[in-house]
């Protein structure tokens, strides 16, 4: 229940009352308002069971950007042929002086299994978990070969490479929580189509869908309708219509069709009403992070990105009540036709920096929840390996997926930098599209992430995997432990 | 829904599972008229009626701001008749939105933000005037809102200016200059205006051709080199105009658009200059910003183009876009695409196959593409008041529409400031700031699928119920005061509480009172009746009953109760102050418990 005086009443966003809250506290001498309950310190989250948290990166993320080839100066070398094509879009002057100043100033160096490559030093806490083997670099994985944002998002949230761009149906998230008999929790606030699950009625039926097994919290923190307290009898003007709501929806709620279109509705409310009660009482229980709080209210991304992995953090926290399996969140933005330097480089910090969005969230994760919990990031498709007039990028196809966490076996799975790029950047005319190309389906790396949340999951999620394309040689086998 | 995968919820559940309830049979269609385009036939007069009217005017027109007579003098007008008189695309209409003998400049969003922050504003608080500005961090948002909502203007008019630039030919105000957005949405709006005689696709081109577009898109700096025949510029727009602007995706021949559509018109797209308005090209120190466009053609290719197999000729960008227009609107796929993403967007979240086939026969039926003549044959079509139609309605929609329901003249619009600020502030949506970027705003199923805009809704209408509740308020230099007596009709000069009851609900909800079953009213003839809830009011022993619609036909006194609330009357003209404040205060606590409930959040159509 929620339930707030007056004067918190009349504050006007989240941000000042959790403030207010905290000075009441301070004066009162109790350091919090739930003085009454035990305080645990965070990060002792209790997960018990497999979690996989989907992070989509929409707007085609240029991840090449953030993972390159060694500059070099052997012109038939890739990196010699990737950096000659995009130095523009590094904002750099294309001459090899100023491409190697690039290379050696702003990349750290690393190898796996014979690939050189290069971190993004913004992106110093992934580099961190990379030295830990835990982060996996699948190679020229695509899911659509359209190039059209719409297409390419509808397939990738679907998990099925053959959805039309109208295509409706159940999204792999929630079709993987349903084979593992869990919910899906969306915390970017809007549901993505990945969130949504088979309809049980028919589960195989790819085009159908059902909403029960997602939750919805943009804030777990504020999950949960404004009420009357029970058992008072006069009470004020505004709770007098809470409680006139409350009995409403209650008694209203049986009578409602479910293929009603209010039904929706009351759903949510009867999820609100139930699960806050037990998300506020297990919360009171779990102090925000600081640092992330902190975090969210300074960086230009916290409110967006920072507010979404503190749900994650109070959804693990609550991961018994909720039942979670899967977590859906969003971080876009990656369009970067124009000044892509500019416009990426930031989100790249933002997510996978050191003192930044993931890091903040991983340090304050309980053992249970490091061992329990992967990250899987994506987007829509890849972006060409030739910077465009516009100091950017153009839509592409192949891109990497990346794996975060404790049980990736890290490393780079396909070939990371394939020689035909070379022959496809010195041949303008042939190449209108200079891309990379899209060998390995998604089906074969998402399912293996489904079978390591629930075991044999992989054939129920995406059931025609097996006659995917993936890219010779490639095994996925030992991906996740 | 099924409780099978929520252990703890299904624990914690107190209310038996929801009744499976067969819908009934559908009613055997009514006869229908003809209708203003093939393929759209009109509903006939018995099902045109207030409701219809009302239907209409929530999804096109923010509710509108008629008066009730004029709902009434519509519905009794035929619907073709009427709905010309509806929607229409000037600055003003004054059957829709009276004018309350003020004038805001030329009407347009500049004219408008000229009007309100200047020194003939209405507004006393001369901090407020400010944040009207062009210039100011808010002057668009503030302004647009307000010009929906004002009356004396159009609402359908910013309505269609919010669709156009927000969702189909969207720009995001992050990118632009205040200029280039003030300019953009009233150039855009003038040609929607002018498009009947014009055809649509000037719409569309004149937002390709404009400067907002150019700085969203980044080509403002494209140029072509005709000594090597290189193009620096990018594809972004290039393939967002056929896409987003005319539905053209050219799924049977993907090679071919990537590798010559696309690119040839990421050429078209080079050469524009941008500068301020007054300033000579060239000389304006700030081009970036600037909202006009010089179209050069020094750094233009020369010669033909091959764009969706058009030869597209022209010496400069404004030539070509002018010049690909007719090739463009009557694509195939355009002519498949945009009647029915217009009507999905606007007006119908459940189109079936046959309703896409009628919009889009009606849209071919159109030599010259005419956007308000087919929204005006769709908006008294069988189509949009078919019962199997369903409409969840955005942030903007409810909150605007909540917006000129409530507040009964411009005065009070002025001193609710905290509308606006509430689709700010707590639903996070604005006006020129699409949630989805170019790719629009926030659509109405997505509003329907967050918890946290309906916890939002909800707790506005509770934890914040006090705008609703109080009887005065002063604000911005302006007091208002609840005279709900002003526009509720009386009967031999008194109010019932049934009556008043039955009045908002179809004020707000417009639905023909069909939801407005026995337990939503015995709901709010407690509020109204007693100030208090029903439950309390019916045993102040037991406040936290749970009272369902069979209780209200088994339980004798509970019923009898229920019907005595709904003989009551209310005091609105009453004399005394005090019971008049209290009767306004109840009406707030039942408009208050309308908003809540989810018949608020979605329309259907019928």
């Amino acid at each position: 229940m929620k339930r707030r005086n007056d004067t918190i009443a009349s504050l006007n966003t989240r941000r000042d009352f959790l403030k207010r809250s905290l000075a009441l506290g301070l004066i009162a001498g109790t350091g919090t308002l739930f003085d009454s309950r035990p305080v645990l310190a965070a990060g002792n989250q209790n997960v018990t069971q497999r979690v996989l948290a989907n992070i989509f990166l929409g707007g085609g993320p240029d991840l090449r950007h953030a993972f390159v080839p060694p500059f070099s100066t052997v012109t038939t070398s890739v990196g010699y042929a990737y950096w000659k094509n995009k130095a523009t879009s590094h904002s750099i002057a294309n001459d090899n002086t100023s491409l190697n100043n690039r290379w050696t100033n702003d990349y750290f160096p690393v190898s796996s299994g014979g690939t050189q490559f290069g971190i993004l030093k913004r992106c110093g806490w992934l580099k961190t978990m990379w030295d830990q083997g835990n982060v996996a670099f699948v190679s020229n994985v695509f899911g659509s070969d359209s190039r059209d944002h719409d297409q390419a998002t509808t397939v990738m949230e679907l998990g099925d490479t053959t959805a039309p761009k109208s295509a409706f149906g159940s999204g792999w998230g929630g079709r993987l929580a349903y084979a593992a008999r869990g919910n899906v929790l969306a915390v970017s606030g809007y549901p993505r189509a990945f969130s949504y699950g088979p309809d049980p009625a028919a589960p195989n039926d790819l085009r159908r869908n059902s909403d029960q097994n997602v939750i919805i919290a943009s804030n777990m923190r504020d999950y949960g309708l404004y009420d009357a307290p029970r058992g008072t009898g006069n009470v004020g003007r505004n709770e007098r219509v809470a409680r006139a709501l409350r009995s409403y929806y209650a008694g209203k709620r049986a009578t409602v069709p479910d293929n009603s279109p209010y039904a929706r509705f009351f759903d949510t409310e009867e999820k609100l009403r139930n699960f806050g009660d037990q998300i506020d009482a297990r919360l009171a229980s779990f102090p925000e992070p600081e640092d992330l709080q902190t975090w969210i209210e300074n960086s230009p991304y916290g409110w967006y990105l920072g507010m979404q992995l503190r749900n994650l953090h109070d959804a693990l926290a609550c991961s018994d009540i909720v039942n979670l399996r899967v977590a859906s969140m969003e971080f876009n933005g990656w369009d970067s036709h124009d000044n892509q330097r500019n416009e990426i480089e930031d989100k790249l910090e933002a997510l996978f920096g050191t003192g930044q969005g993931l890091d903040l969230l991983y340090r304050n994760l309980s053992a249970s929840a490091q061992q329990n919990l992967v990250f899987v990031l994506d987007g829509e498709f890849g972006r060409q390996i030739r910077s465009n007039g516009g100091n950017g990028t153009d839509h592409g196809e192949g891109n990497y997926i990346i794996l975060i966490g404790n049980p990736v076996n890290g490393g780079v799975y396909g070939t990371m930098f394939p020689q035909r790029e070379v022959d496809v950047l010195a041949q303008p005319n042939r190449y209108y599209n200079p891309d990379i190309q899209g060998l390995t389906a998604i089906d074969h790396v998402f399912g293996r992430a489904c079978d390591w949340v629930s075991a044999g999951s992989r054939s129920a999620v995406f059931p025609q995997f097996a006659g995917k394309p993936i890219e010779t040689g490639l095994n996925l086998t030992g991906l996740l432990a | 829904m099924t409780l099978a995968l929520f252990p703890a919820l299904a624990q914690a559940q107190s209310a038996p599972p929801r009744r499976v309830v067969a819908p009934p049979p559908p009613p055997p269609p009514r006869p229908t008229l003809p209708g203003l385009l093939t393929g759209l036939p009109s509903v006939n007069d018995a099902t045109w009626d207030e409701t219809a009217v009302r239907k209409v005017l929530q999804i096109f027109a923010y509710g509108g701001l008629a008066r009730d007579s004029q709902i009434t003098t519509w519905a009794n007008m035929r619907p073709a008749d009427a709905i010309r008189q509806m929607l229409t695309l000037g600055t003003t209409n004054n059957l829709l939105s009276p004018s309350e003998g003020t004038s805001f400049g030329d009407g347009t969003l500049t004219g408008v933000s000229a009007f309100l922050s200047g020194a003939s504003s209405p507004i006393p608080d001369t901090d407020y005037r400010a944040d009207f500005e062009q210039d100011a961090y808010n002057g668009s948002n503030f302004t647009w809102m307000y010009a929906a909502t004002l009356r004396g203007l159009n609402p359908f008019r910013q309505k269609m200016g919010l669709f156009e630039t927000n969702y189909h030919l969207a720009v995001h105000r992050r990118n632009l200059s205040s200029e280039q957005l003030f300019a953009y949405y009233d150039r855009v709006l003038s040609a929607l205006a002018a498009s009947s005689a014009n055809g649509y696709e000037t719409v569309m081109t004149t937002a390709a051709l404009s400067a907002a577009v150019a700085r969203q898109y980044g080509h403002d700096n494209a140029r072509f080199n005709r000594s090597t025949g290189e193009c620096y510029c990018n594809e972004d727009f290039a393939r967002e105009y056929h896409q987003l602007f005319f539905g053209i995706l050219a799924l049977n021949e993907p090679d071919y658009h990537e590798n010559t559509t696309i690119k040839n018109t990421a050429k078209a797209l080079t050469d524009m200059n941008l500068y301020h308005t007054g300033l000579t090209p060239g000389t304006d120190p700030e081009p970036w910003a600037g909202q006009e466009v010089q179209y050069q053609s020094d750094q233009h290719p020369a010669g033909t183009l091959d764009i969706l197999h058009n030869a597209n000729s022209g010496t400069n960008a404004q030539q070509r876009f002018v010049n690909q227009a007719a090739a463009q609107i009557n694509h195939p796929e355009s002519l498949d695409t945009l009647p029915v993403m217009i009507v999905q967007v606007l007006a119908d979240d459940n189109l079936s196959n046959a309703k896409k086939a009628a919009l889009r026969q009606a849209w071919r039926s159109m030599a010259r593409k005419d956007i308000l003549l087919f929204l005006q044959a769709y908006a008294i079509s069988t189509l949009f008041h078919d019962p199997l139609r369903v409409k969840y309605l955005n942030s903007f929609d409810r909150h605007l529409n909540i917006a000129n329901k409530t507040a009964l003249n411009n005065n009070e619009q002025y001193a609710e400031w905290p509308r606006t600020r509430w689709l700010n502030d707590f639903d996070q949506q604005r006006p020129f700031e699409p949630m989805h970027e170019v790719f629009g705003g926030q659509t109405g199923e997505e509003t329907s699928k967050s918890a946290y805009l309906f916890q939002s809704n909800y707790d506005n209408a509770t934890e914040n119920g006090g705008r609703n509740t109080g009887y005065t308020l002063t604000r911005h230099g302006l007091t208002l005061t609840r005279n709900w007596a002003s526009v509720v009709p009386a009967t031999n000069g008194t109010y019932s509480v049934r009556s008043v009851a039955e009045w908002l609900w179809q004020r707000y909800v417009s639905d023909g009172r069909k939801n407005l079953g026995p337990l939503e009213r015995a709901h709010l003839y407690a509020l109204l009746a007693t100030g208090n809830d029903l439950a309390y009011a019916y045993s102040t022993a037991n406040p936290d009953r749970v009272i369902t619609a069979t209780d209200l036909t088994t339980d004798a006194a509970l019923a009898a109760a229920v019907n005595g609330y709904a003989a009551g009357l209310m005091n609105l003209n009453s004399n005394v102050t005090a019971d008049r404040t209290e009767a306004n205060r109840r009406v707030g606590q039942a408009i208050n418990f309308i908003l809540a409930t989810p018949f608020m959040l979605v329309q259907e159509g019928r």
